[in-house]
């Protein structure tokens, strides 16, 4: 029964994922997927998150017309780079973890525009101030949200840890 | 069980790393086109949703701009319509030069060119449409019963004229009486032959109905549709009043009568010729 329950919210989760990725991108020519994951993964659970993600690449992939990986390669190359950061100077919470996120977002925006293209026609896109301005304030839009739902879980989490009784 | 922290992150680097090799075996075996049933599999699925997703987003962007660059498109629109006003204006200026042209042509064409007129505009007409009001008066040397005319189609006589204006009165009016001839032959087109054949003499008065034509000898075969021309020595011309319509056919009387048809549309008429010669 609970496997059926957990089978029905993969699907759900796919299908919302893929549906939110491509509703922003029309509105805002955001992806939302890359940012989905990087609040989503945890060490604890790597082995549910990555799987589940790498299915969604490759539905996004053939969505957006990409050679089957491309969307995975970019987006694991910078959540790698992520983890090394984080492990190299521990960092866990607090300013300098949001602007190493935000380089980490704005490599990423400017590898989607610009890497597909090599897979496909066998050359990179081009760098120009129309990829690298836009993703700018795309950086900007994802570290807000970010912020906004790491506030929110904080909350959450002390409000579940008001009734324990603590010693201080 | 992983001992301390540093072996978790390893752990973790190793896990991502492998998916990483993963992510390029895709993308070589995509280039070897290995992919395509899966791919037409997936695209089957999920490109609608692709589809629907990517639609509402972009109504949902259009109107979001739409509001945001709302002062824009209301100046823009503001801009359109005064553009618009001008060309209806440019427009209605042309169609008056139009019809003012096409009206001197066929003064010229049909037009008694040995007598002098003058060109009039009409300026508004009576309530009732019997009378037209024209721009020109004593100063264009325009007289009281002077014919108005475009080509050799009657329209009326000058009822009242002062310094700067006049009255036309219509053949519709309730004092118009003239004499007409009836003829079905040489008149094409409305330009009159010299000599013309009258098949029968009558009186045309207006009416509350129209123009109404009476005393029409009973024994002339006059039929629906004939021409009726203006012969009239207050006139002094042949003028092309109209057609005849709806003509009685009683054996007890002893003329017929019917109304005419005029070959002017008086409602919209803009350019009038005065004859004042």
């Amino acid at each position: 029964m609970i496997i059926i329950l957990y089978a029905v919210l993969l699907i759900i989760s796919i299908f919302a994922t893929v549906f939110l990725d491509s509703f922003f991108c029309a509105l805002i020519g955001c992806t939302t997927t890359f940012l989905i994951l990087a609040l989503v993964y945890r060490e604890e659970n790597k082995y549910v998150t990555l799987p589940l993600f790498t299915m969604i690449f490759i539905i996004l992939d053939v969505v957006y017309h990409y050679a089957t990986g491309t969307n995975m390669l970019i987006a694991l190359v910078c959540l790698l780079l992520l983890e090394l950061i984080k492990k190299i100077f521990s960092l866990y919470s607090g300013l300098v973890l949001y602007i190493v996120q935000g380089v980490i977002f704005y490599l990423y925006y400017t590898l989607i525009r610009v890497i597909p293209q090599l897979f496909t026609i066998g050359s990179v896109g081009y760098v120009t101030k129309d990829v690298l301005l836009p993703s700018i304030w795309k950086t900007i839009f994802s570290l807000i949200i970010v912020i906004i739902v790491n506030i929110l879980t904080a909350k959450v989490r002390n409000r579940g840890n008001n009734s324990k009784f603590q010693l201080k | 069980m992983p001992k301390n922290k540093t072996e978790i992150m390893d752990r973790g680097g190793v896990v991502i790393l492998g998916f990483l090799v993963l992510s390029v075996i895709l993308l070589l075996l995509d280039s070897i086109k290995n992919f395509n049933g899966v791919r037409n599999g997936i695209s089957f699925i999920f490109e609608p949703v692709s589809y629907a997703a990517s639609n509402l987003g972009t109504n949902l962007k259009s109107g979001v701009s739409s509001f945001s660059n709302f002062s824009k498109l209301q100046k823009d629109y503001n801009q359109l319509k005064i553009e618009s006003y001008e060309k209806d204006i440019n427009n209605a200026y042309f169609l008056v030069l139009q019809e003012e042209n096409n009206s001197l042509k066929t003064q010229i064409n049909l037009g008694n060119k040995e007598k002098k007129y003058v060109l009039a505009k009409v300026v508004g007409s009576s309530l009732n449409h019997n009378f037209l009001n024209l721009n020109v008066g004593t100063k264009d040397g325009v007289k009281l019963n002077d014919t108005v005319s475009i080509g050799n189609m009657y329209v009326g006589q000058i009822s009242s004229v002062d310094l700067n204006g006049s009255v036309v009165r219509l053949m519709t009016s309730k004092n118009s009486t003239l004499e007409v001839i009836i003829t079905r032959k040489g008149v094409e087109n409305a330009a009159i032959a010299d000599p013309i054949e009258a098949l029968s003499r009558a009186v045309v008065t207006g009416s509350p109905d129209g123009i109404k034509i009476e005393n029409i000898s009973t024994t002339a075969d006059i039929k629906d549709g004939d021409i009726v021309v203006i012969n009239d020595s207050r006139i002094g011309e042949y003028l092309v009043l109209g057609y005849i319509v709806g003509l009685t056919n009683n054996p007890a009387d002893t003329s017929r009568s019917g109304y005419v048809s005029a070959i002017i549309d008086y409602d919209n008429l803009m350019t009038v010729f005065v004859k004042t010669e």
